[in-house]
């Protein structure tokens, strides 16, 4: 956990209100971080957005950082107007990381929307380390969609309009591909309703994996305790001070398939 | 180098920079972002007689220059603070404050007597009276002026230590209360807690808290915080700590000269917890330059018209 300035190399729009930002933080790229781990962002020096920005971490390249965001509010949309050469204040790395399963299972990426970020850098580092594995991404429209389907490299696309890719969520793919494969393996990160499906059809076939959540929060380090999400076991106590709640910030955002209740 | 130091009861402080009690943890978790030792004093997170859980998520939204939040006093309870966080603060070079919340009085008292029964370094005790997001307790203590004098009555019987009593600003008189602390015996007031706050998403039509209303701070309520303040400091004789929305050197100094003591960082830790120590050592600048000797000949300066 570091805080760093970082400089500003790259910042340009990816697709329908997703962007792409690259910081050089030497620091911070350094210390090892994996996917899943994310970073808090100061986008406005004022105090009228008073908090940082919790960030997924996209990939790592040398010293250089990136993250892919949607902008839908006031700190985001403000972020897309930093020019390269801007410097910037981040925190990180922040949070645990997905871990690649044994030998012998085929890992599955499920992304919804902007829960994309961690699952691509994943996607990188398996392709580089020649691991089969596929890649599904779902997104509300056609627009959304900044990586290519390619069914050489398992790559698969959805959109909930149809207008790209498959028509409708990313379930019936995953199926597909459990129906067709044996001992695969679930990373998943993207909004609550996917992650409850996602976790609902890992337990109908009895599979294992990952998903990656969010939540609000002030901090990103336990201090505030407020990104708290429902643990369903109730056996680990946690950051959170006790076994109902965990926290994002600490205790995940990356947790086993079955821990989390959803709903 | 200006003499920074300042007396609240019997206790010197080495500066007037502490944190807020609920926006630094136990003061444990941040040690890789900041040197604690250069804090006047950390206040911990309140403690209960049980470890409570908290409200549902969320828990937490941004505001125009602020945020509410409404953890409802998640904590680990005294008998694990005690185990795990008293022997840690034997290390600290910086004083440490205790925070208590109860539903009762007696919960209150017997969290109060567990923990001054053990041998510490703590220098005492802050009284939440003001949570807003708990159903019972918190709150209901700090909008009495007769609750407020029976705890604090009791409470001074059981300790030596330091009794400062946290205050809320949602009542119609905040000195009223204030006044019944001092005379139950409080060596000091904190004011002030949260606003009774609410947010709204337009898109989902939902509430932003679980709990539908949170607790307001940052720069958003420094107004209203500096107001508490000076009502305080001005019908008070007991030192009076001043919280709300402080985030550098000029708030620092206005809340001084509206009659602070000391100053308690709060939602600002969140952004940058290493903003304690840059504000010491932004104060001592700001003595230097200002040829100030000693920081609490500040204290209540404020010059008004009327």
């Amino acid at each position: 956990m570091i805080t760093e300035t970082g400089l500003i190399t790259s910042n340009r729009c990816i697709a329908r209100n997703l962007w792409r930002l690259e910081i050089e933080v030497p620091e911070i790229a350094y210390a090892q971080s994996q996917p899943g781990q994310f970073i808090e962002i100061l986008v406005d020096v004022t105090w009228e957005r008073p908090l940082r920005c919790p960030m997924s971490i996209a990939g790592i390249q040398d010293n250089r950082l990136s993250i892919i965001y949607k902008t839908i509010g006031i700190s985001t949309h403000s972020l897309a107007t930093k020019q390269s050469g801007e410097t910037i204040s981040i925190i990180g790395p922040l949070g645990n990381s997905f871990s690649i399963a044994g030998a012998g299972s085929i890992p599955v990426l499920v992304a919804g929307g902007v829960g994309l970020p961690p699952l691509l850098w994943l996607h990188q580092i398996l392709t580089k380390q020649n691991i089969t594995h596929y890649l599904v991404i779902g997104a509300q429209t056609g627009e959304e969609h900044f990586v290519k389907t390619d069914q050489h490299k398992n790559i698969y696309l959805t959109t909930d309009d149809g207008s790209l890719g498959r028509h409708g969520t990313v379930i019936p793919v995953v199926e597909s591909i459990i129906d067709k494969t044996n001992n695969i393996y679930i990373y998943a990160c993207g909004p609550e309703a996917m992650l409850a499906a996602v976790q609902d059809t890992a337990f109908e076939h009895n599979i294992g994996g990952q998903l990656s959540t969010e939540s609000y929060m002030a901090c990103g380090f336990g201090i505030c305790q407020g990104c708290v999400v429902k643990r369903r076991d109730f056996k680990q106590a946690d950051h959170s001070y006790n076994l109902r709640y965990a926290l994002v910030c600490q205790d995940g955002p990356v947790f086993n398939m079955g821990e989390l209740y959803f709903g | 180098m200006a003499d920074l130091s300042v007396k609240i009861g019997s206790v010197d402080f080495k500066n007037p920079i502490f944190t807020a009690s609920g926006t630094f943890g136990y003061g444990t978790e941040v040690s890789d972002l900041t040197d604690i030792s250069a804090l006047g004093a950390i206040i911990t997170k309140s403690i209960t007689l049980h470890s409570r859980e908290g409200n549902p998520p969320p828990r937490i939204v941004e505001t125009t220059g602020g945020m509410i939040n409404s953890i409802g006093l998640a904590n680990i309870g005294v008998d694990q603070f005690i185990a795990e966080m008293l022997p840690a603060y034997k290390f600290f070079e910086t004083a440490v404050i205790v925070n208590i919340a109860g539903s009762t009085v007696e919960e209150y008292c017997q969290v109060l007597k567990i923990i001054d029964a053990v041998s510490s370094n703590i220098a005492g005790y802050e009284i939440n009276i003001s949570c807003p997001n708990v159903k019972e307790g918190g709150m209901a203590f700090g909008v009495s002026a007769d609750t407020t004098a029976r705890l604090t009555e009791r409470l001074r019987k059981l300790t030596e230590r330091l009794i400062i009593l946290k205050l809320s600003p949602n009542v119609t008189d905040i000195t009223v209360i204030g006044k019944a602390a001092q005379e139950a015996g409080a060596d000091a007031v904190s004011a002030i807690n949260t606003l009774v706050g609410m947010s709204i998403n337009h898109l989902s039509r939902e509430s932003n808290i679980f709990t539908t209303y949170g607790g307001l701070s940052g720069p958003a309520i420094k107004p209203i915080a500096l107001a508490c303040v000076h009502k305080l400091a001005s019908s008070l004789e007991i030192p009076v700590l001043g919280i709300g929305g402080i985030t550098a050197i000029p708030d620092v100094v206005e809340f001084t000269l509206a009659g602070a003591t000391a100053i308690q960082i709060g939602t600002a830790n969140f952004r940058d917890p290493d903003i304690g120590r840059k504000i010491v050592f932004d104060l001592v600048e700001y003595c230097k330059q200002d040829k100030i000797e000693s920081f609490d000949s500040l204290i209540g300066q404020v010059r008004v018209f009327q």
